[in-house]
């Protein structure tokens, strides 16, 4: 079985580098990019598990891709990230077809895997690598990689 | 304006919050078992902090002018040579890890000047944060103080970037005034830092300008009054 690969797109450097720490740790394939257009290019090029997809961006802003990616048909499950908490900037990523919505300053334990996993699991595709049993190491860490023995 | 200044200030503040809890949920978590990874852990908290600490400041700042009309500032009489000599040690390895060569050409001020050090301080971390987000990574920052013979002292942040953008500098110095393109690129930044900077250096009696370097880069002027002739204006 193949391992889950997570798309993140996250231009703050210190974030993104967290983001990425979060799932490598648990075995999972990551590409990371900061810009928009380079976010949507590799969105449409193939499907991932998860794309963790910021909303201010250069070059594209979130929305923008998320709706684009959505346009195009591309089904991957989107949890948005966003430092704007008002019920209409959540709604609006809603509408545009994200699946779920993440403000910041969130925990990274929230965001994965309690939400990050929720949402791949709501994706409509059931294409998705993700295990369906999930449980946590007693660390607090995310096992899921370990347990469906998948490579790490 | 009002509008995307919420939003910026929204992310300016929440983006480095969630990026220093991001990296302490990890380093609880004992994956950064790495030495090396702690490090980088340690010195990108710093880092956040030093961030959200300046637009605090300058959210404060900017807000007790609108309220007041002025910063209240508490100086003593000091080198300010010795001062730009601290900020620039301070920033210093912060710079180098983001890629920028910096170099420090400061001499001892012939006059004493009445400086308040802390709101000065800001000034010269928001013109050395500007160097960093508008020049470019692998850039060179030089940081220069003279005496001149007036008795006044010229602090120079210069970078080899890009240059200022087109159109009269003054506008840079402006409240709420975003860098050429800086939204559209995501360029961190709420608009407020070269506006407190110049309510500062002013409110000490002196002035800051920006301006175009010949052969490419930036320049900005900090020139204070030394402390006597102050006194006596």
């Amino acid at each position: 079985m193949r391992s889950p690969h997570v798309l993140i797109v996250e231009d703050d450097e210190s974030l993104g580098l967290a983001l990425v720490d979060a799932f490598e740790r648990d075995g999972y394939r990551v590409d990371h990019v900061i810009d928009g257009r380079e976010a949507l290019e590799r969105g449409l090029a193939r499907r991932f598990d998860l794309i963790v997809l910021d909303l201010m961006l250069p070059g594209m802003d979130g929305y923008e891709v998320c709706k684009r990616l959505r346009a195009a048909g591309r089904d991957s499950p989107i949890l948005m990230l966003t430092a704007r908490g008002r019920e209409e900037d959540r709604v609006h990523g809603l509408d545009l077809g994200a699946d779920d919505y993440l403000c910041k300053p969130f925990s990274l334990r929230e965001l994965w895997p309690a939400r990050g996993l929720g949402c791949a699991r709501r994706s409509p595709s059931r294409r998705s690598a993700w295990p369906s049993t999930a449980s946590r190491s007693i660390s607090g860490r995310a096992s899921f990689a370990r347990e469906a023995a998948w490579p790490s | 304006m009002q509008g995307d200044f919420v939003a910026a200030v929204s992310h300016e503040l929440k983006t480095p919050i969630a990026s220093v809890r991001a990296m302490a949920e990890l380093l609880a978590d004992g994956v950064a078992d790495d030495p090396q990874r702690t490090r980088t852990y340690a010195e990108r908290i710093e880092n956040e902090m030093t961030r959200l600490g300046t637009t605090v400041r300058n959210i404060l700042d900017a807000s007790r002018v609108e309220q007041t009309g002025e910063l209240a500032l508490a100086r003593v009489a000091q080198d300010p040579a010795r001062l730009v000599e601290d900020v620039v040690a301070g920033v210093r390895p912060l710079l180098e890890r983001r890629g920028f060569r910096v170099e420090l050409d400061v001499q001892a001020a012939e006059r004493l000047a009445l400086l308040d050090g802390a709101a000065l301080r800001s000034v010269l971390v928001n013109l050395l944060d500007n160097a960093m987000k508008f020049a470019g990574p692998g850039r060179t920052v030089r940081v220069v103080g003279r005496s001149e013979v007036d008795g006044r002292y010229r602090i120079e942040v210069v970078d080899d970037g890009v240059g200022l953008p087109p159109g009269d500098p003054e506008r840079l110095f402006r409240r709420f005034h975003r860098g050429a393109g800086a939204k559209e690129a995501a360029i961190p930044g709420i608009g407020l830092g070269l506006f407190v900077a110049r309510q500062v250096v002013e409110a000490h009696g002196g002035t800051i300008y920006a301006e175009d370097v010949p052969q490419g880069g930036a320049r900005f002027v900090v020139v204070l009054p030394p402390a006597r002739e102050e006194a006596r204006a």
